[in-house]
């Protein structure tokens, strides 16, 4: 947790992931690979009813089928309401327990009102059209203000007009910050539905044993969250469900951080049939299972005329679908880290809704509603800037948090490290922002333009956020050859979580790098809680755990080397897996030496016959360690997009990116710019392609594959994407670090939208960006292009 | 899902295909690559069918050039097509060599031309070139061979001019004059994607530079079948086709299709869109001739 | 009804009854035990599936098996012979594996790109790879990845 007070030797260097080798040859690990002798396959019905209430289901002529072995249905299952969201405590006050496994009331088209288990997938498939379901049809809501409008249809009962939660946050006087501004800007900014398109489907197998302890192997984000709802759900202790951590997963993005149908459901079927049971969702269900909720913000703001916020307000509806899950902590992780929060302002008031609709449930995804709240955000304060002549940059570096102030947030908490300013600045000397013509300037059909947007306030993990868990552990267990086991709960679904947990590890050992090995065997019996991979929290919340894992080992490898060497403890250190003495220019002793020694027996044999060692020395070299982190260190990013458009067409093409990112020391340079890239298609298909479509009458999904879903490919992207690392030391942090990957995503949104405005001066406050909003928008404004001839 | 074949069958004459389109009496979908059949079963269309039969021992994956034009074997694939030196090196061939650029490389290795022009999809890309070029079928039943203008075998979305008993085994691209090139464009989402519109132009310049003949095709979500732009062509007809002509013949494919609107775009979107493209392909195309 | 064939997979013959129906990436996963070819999607738009049949990348989730008798098709697993294939080996030089999903098929489509193009630059490269989506990496460390194996052949 220290000031890194000497050079860093693993961290800060690009090993080779340790993971890529067997990735390369085909990946065993994946949950997708799991499979137990006697293994089921189970299938889902779903509802293609939007809001209706089941009076009869009838399966007994599934039953009947040859090779099925068990149906499910609501009748079968507990209604005891929860919320299936990981992070935070199953009956969490703040969040709004209104999910059950299997209702006989269905709210949104694609809820599973069945399930078969049977010999086969195809058999199980085949079951499922034998099932007679009759519904009572109920009047259905798509939209959310209309579903919190007078006389709409009410999804639950305890929630009138709708509305799950109104959080309404007021500091200062928001009509006297108004009185005194000298402009006031008004807009309606509004994101879309997408899909976290992790690649790896959701899957999983649950072997519920006779003696009722329950084995699941799932594509998750969080074993102890896993644990924790599916244990609620079936109505057993905690103790009796056994989540192993996969070796990695491929993918989540925030979309596997809840409960879903499948794990609940598939226990209940191997419990009726005492088989494992598999169930592998279909894109289309994975479509329907989780997304990024639709945000719709109203934005005023009021300015002074050098350029300072004297007044801000937002009212923010979130469309939260059928149930709550994640949209009652979305709209406040929106409201705070998405509006609030990122520059100071005296007087503010946010209000956020949760609206429940006939729509698909939202879930988590990376960016956890700051990308709705940045689009808005990020988008005026350009317009602002444009229209009172102000330098963007300065603009926002005037408003902004500094270095060493209270965190907004959390008081109790410093900003630390915050570079923000560093990011504007060397961000736009990369970019050549100083260069940029006004917009609208360029002739020629195809016109330039850039853009550029930051996310000021930002997150290091939950430390600190009501109800959700924050703490992290690991075990590190020496072995006689040097090498180091490395047991934690933490998942890796990609973004080099096991790689990074292994540097900081064999920094802070005096370990080489490949020494130290992530254990492929842990499970949530034998490794301590760690809160899900998520909220940017892994490298900082996780590796400070992992740290102060490796500096008890340390201690203890010092402590049996200072009795064998006969030397303090306090002079000696390891290096580059070696003991080294203060002075001497030789190392006294390997590692392996000193774990070789404390396994060894008591009484050893030599030359001159048995002689004792030491009783202190003897053991295995182990440490545990479980903790909260002292801190939420805030990341700080700027984004510079230049965009190319096509004003015939309105297609726009990405051509550069410079990202400029403080995320203090940078544990590994080659993850964290692939963190950028990665960030960077999701948040461009964000701003121009991706949008989740439902059919308005019947709520049927029209985009469930990938030809209608359209995400960037290699060819859409851009060219160039330059990360620029901004180093700053965050003391609190492992190493110095602090964490990045969501404002990778938080980010690219409003750059490419102020990209675009500088272009072609056509402003678009609804995402996504198509070419034909572009054509309109140029349409509006006269269109004219240089080269349009005119009476044509 | 419904696609639940019981059958699976490779004919090696095409007597014995005929014979088995006999048996199994409209209950059999004839494959080569296979790559459409996914999206036909996801639309609800091959509920019926209960053999697959795969085509690809018949030897139909010939691509041939000719005193007569471009000959082209049902079961070659895209990639074949593409790889083929006429259709890399011959103007007149461009458009061909166009469309198939777009068509990312799993998909170019499998499928086929005979199989995408079976399909009769309106959102593909080689049948626009194709129509540009006034490409015709081969198709072969019981009673024989005869050949269809390609504009005649799609009759509508989804939906060709084969009979029971018949299949296509080739399409044929005859010569045109000299001076001739052609040119396709599409815009589309992303690189993996079905048109929201494309165009494709063939031109033939005399030697005095203006235009002698000219076809314009539109595809997209302009119809049910892919459009042709006769407006256009008529612009085109005996002009020089200098920036002025070639906006209105632009203007004029935009005034002339009636897309749909859906989830994708608009039909006045698609509209405008069309015209752009149906210019950038005719610059295409003379860019070829220059 | 179940269809003979023998396929050539990766340098083993296998003699298999296949359903008409059956795709050859439910053959090579569920009767052969490979995890290289993975599924994605349910139909021709991930790239997750791709293997190459006769020395050329496709789908193998929309190829059926009944249609290869006599081919001979190549998964991840069937490259590099105990070591890694020069692709392989880049993609983890490069830092081009994040989750891991989409790698098995970016590595058969380059394959396939680099036996007919030795040299090929940027644009024939993101081109090539169209038909593999990759949610991770946003593609650049691919796209490099692709180059270093060109430049090491």
């Amino acid at each position: 947790m220290a000031i890194a007070e000497k050079q860093t030797t693993v961290v800060g260097t690009s090993v080779i992931r340790p993971d890529a080798d067997e990735k390369v040859r085909g990946g065993r690990g994946f949950p997708v690979n799991v499979t137990l002798p006697g293994m089921l396959h189970a299938k889902i019905l779903r509802s293609l009813r939007p809001h209706a209430r089941i009076v009869r289901i009838d399966a007994t002529r599934a039953k009947q089928l040859p090779g099925v072995k068990a149906v499910l249905l609501p009748e079968d299952v507990s209604q005891q309401p929860y919320t299936p969201v990981f992070f935070v405590p199953t009956l969490a006050a703040s969040m709004v327990q209104d999910m059950v496994v299997m209702s006989d009331t269905v709210r949104y088209a694609g809820q599973p009102v069945a399930a078969v288990a049977a010999t086969s997938a195809e058999i199980a498939e085949a079951a499922l059209e034998l099932i007679d379901v009759e519904y009572e049809d109920l009047p259905a809501v798509f939209d959310p203000e209309e579903a919190m409008a007078e006389g709409a249809p009410q999804l639950h009962e305890s929630s009138p007009g709708n509305v799950a939660v109104h959080p309404v946050f007021e500091f200062g006087d928001l009509e006297q910050g108004f009185a005194g501004a000298d402009h006031v800007f008004e807009g309606v900014y509004r994101t879309q539905r997408v899909h976290t398109c992790y690649l790896e489907p959701r899957v999983c197998v649950v072997d519920a044993d006779p003696h009722g302890r329950i084995t699941v192997h799932s594509s998750t984000q969080h074993i102890f969250g896993l644990r924790e709802k599916l244990a609620f759900a079936l109505g057993v202790p905690e103790s009796r469900v056994r989540v192993v951590r996969p070796p990695y997963i491929g993918g989540g993005f925030g979309g596997k951080l809840d409960l879903g149908y499948i794990e609940p459901i598939a226990a209940l079927l191997s419990m009726k049939t005492e088989k494992p049971v598999r169930i592998e969702q279909t894109r289309y269900e994975d479509f329907i299972t989780t997304a990024r909720h639709p945000i719709t913000v109203h934005l005023k703001t009021g300015v002074s005329k050098d350029g300072r916020f004297t007044a801000r307000y937002a009212k923010s509806v979130l469309d939260t679908g059928a149930h709550a899950t994640h949209g009652a902590e979305v709209i406040n992780v929106h409201g705070f880290f998405g509006f609030l929060l990122g520059y100071a302002c005296e007087n503010q008031t946010w209000e956020g809704y949760t609206v429940y609709t006939n729509n698909m449930v939202g879930g988590g995804y990376r960016g956890y509603g700051a990308p709705q709240g940045a689009f808005a955000v990020e988008s005026q304060i350009d317009e602002i800037c444009e229209q009172l002549g102000f330098d963007p940059i300065e603009f926002r570096l005037a408003n902004a948090h500094h270095e060493g102030e209270p965190h907004p947030f959390n008081p109790g908490f410093t900003l630390s490290s915050y570079r923000l300013d560093d990011c504007l600045h060397q961000g736009s000397e990369r970019m050549g922002w100083e260069e940029r013509t006004p917009a609208g300037s360029d002739s020629g059909t195809k016109k330039r333009g850039i853009g550029l947007a930051c996310h000021p306030l930002w997150v290091s993990g939950c430390m600190g956020f009501p109800d959700i868990y924050e703490h992290s552990g690991a075990i590190i267990k020496l072995n006689r050859d040097g090498t180091a086991d490395l047991a934690v709960a933490t998942i890796d679904m990609g973004s080099g979580q096991t790689t990074t947990l292994c540097q900081i590890a064999a920094e802070g050992l005096g370990l080489p790098f490949d020494a130290v090995r992530i254990v492929f065997a842990a499970d949530t019996e034998t490794v301590p809680f760690d809160a899900p991979s998520h909220a940017s929290r892994v490298t900082y919340s996780a590796g400070n755990a992992v740290q102060a894992a490796a500096e008890v080992v340390k201690q203890r490898v010092l402590e049996v080397a200072a009795t064998m060497l006969d030397l303090p403890v306090e002079e000696l250190d390891t290096r580059d897996g070696m003991v080294v003495a203060n002075g001497a220019s030789e190392p006294a002793l390997s590692v392996a030496d000193v774990v070789t020694r404390a396994e060894s027996p008591y009484v050893q044999v030599g030359p001159q016959g048995p002689a004792p060692t030491t009783i202190g020395e003897k053991g295995t070299i182990i440490g545990v360690s479980s903790q909260a982190p002292p801190s939420n260190p805030s990341p700080a990013t700027a984004e510079f997009v230049e965009v190319e458009v096509d004003t015939e067409t309105g297609e726009v093409e990405v051509l550069r990116v410079v990202f400029a990112h403080d995320i203090g020391k940078v544990v590994h340079p080659n993850a964290a710019e692939g963190q950028v890239e990665g960030g960077f298609q999701q948040g461009m298909g964000y701003a121009l392609m991706e949008d989740l479509q439902f059919d308005q009458q019947t709520g049927a999904c029209l985009t469930a594959d990938f030809l209608d879903y359209k995400i960037p490919t290699a060819v859409e992207m851009p060219r160039s994407i330059e990360s620029v690392f901004i180093e700053s030391d965050e003391p609190t942090g492992p190493f110095g670090a602090k964490s990045l990957s969501e404002p990778c995503v938080i980010v690219p949104a409003p750059a490419i939208a102020n990209a675009i405005y500088n272009a072609v001066g056509v402003r678009v406050r609804d995402l996504p960006i198509t070419p034909e909003k572009i054509l309109a928008g140029l349409d509006e404004l006269g269109g004219a292009t240089d080269n349009r001839a005119s009476g044509s | 899902m419904s696609l639940a074949p019981t059958d699976f069958c490779r004919p090696e004459t095409d007597e014995e295909l005929v014979g088995l389109l006999e048996q199994y009496d409209g209950g059999a979908l004839i494959l080569a690559g296979g790559t459409f059949v996914h999206g036909l079963d996801a639309r609800g269309l091959l509920g019926d069918v209960t053999a697959l039969i795969d085509i690809r021992s018949l030897g139909l994956d010939a691509v041939e050039t000719g005193a007569d034009g471009l000959r082209i074997g049902a079961t070659a694939t895209g990639a074949a097509l593409a790889h083929d030196p006429a259709v890399c090196s011959e103007a007149w061939l461009g458009a061909v060599a166009d469309a198939l650029a777009f068509v990312p490389t799993q998909i170019r290795n499998a499928a086929t031309v005979g199989g995408c022009v079976a399909t009769a999809c309106a959102l593909f890309d080689l049948p626009v070139a194709l129509l540009a070029l006034d490409g015709s079928v081969a198709v072969q039943g019981r009673g024989g061979t005869r050949s269809l203008a390609l504009q005649d075998f799609f009759t509508g979305m989804f939906q060709n001019a084969l009979a029971h008993g018949e299949f296509v085994s080739e399409v044929r691209l005859p010569q045109p004059p000299a001076r001739t090139a052609s040119g396709f464009e599409k815009l589309e989402t992303n690189a993996n994607d079905l048109a929201i519109v494309n165009a494709a132009v063939r031109i033939t310049l005399d030697d005095a530079g203006s235009c002698v003949d000219a076809r314009v095709v539109i595809g997209g979500g302009v119809g049910a079948t892919p459009v042709r732009g006769t407006s256009a062509e008529q612009v085109l007809a005996g002009a020089i086709p200098d920036e002025t002509t070639l906006r209105r013949a632009g203007d004029a494919a935009a005034a002339e299709v009636d897309p749909q609107s859906d989830h994708r775009a608009s039909a006045a979107y698609r509209s405008k869109v069309a015209g752009v493209l149906v210019r950038r392909a005719i610059e295409r195309a003379l860019a070829r001739l220059a | 009804m179940t269809h003979p064939i023998k396929i050539q997979v990766n340098g083993d013959g296998h003699e298999l009854a296949v359903e008409p129906g059956e795709t050859l990436l439910a053959v090579l996963r569920g009767k052969l035990g490979l995890v290289g070819p993975k599924r994605g999607c349910d139909g021709g738009g991930c790239g997750a599936c791709t293997v190459h049949v006769d020395g050329k990348a496709v789908y193998s989730c929309m190829t059926y098996a009944a249609g290869l008798d006599g081919c001979l098709v190549t998964s991840v697993e069937g490259l590099g012979n105990g070591t890694l294939d020069p692709v392989q080996a880049a993609f983890v030089t490069a830092g081009a594996v994040q989750c891991g999903y989409c790698t098995s098929g970016m590595i058969m489509t380059a394959k396939q790109l680099l036996a007919e193009v030795s040299d090929p630059d940027e644009e024939q490269i993101r081109h090539a790879l169209a038909g593999n989506l990759c949610r991770c990496t946003g593609y650049q460390k691919i796209v490099d990845a692709v180059k270093l194996a060109a430049a090491g052949a």
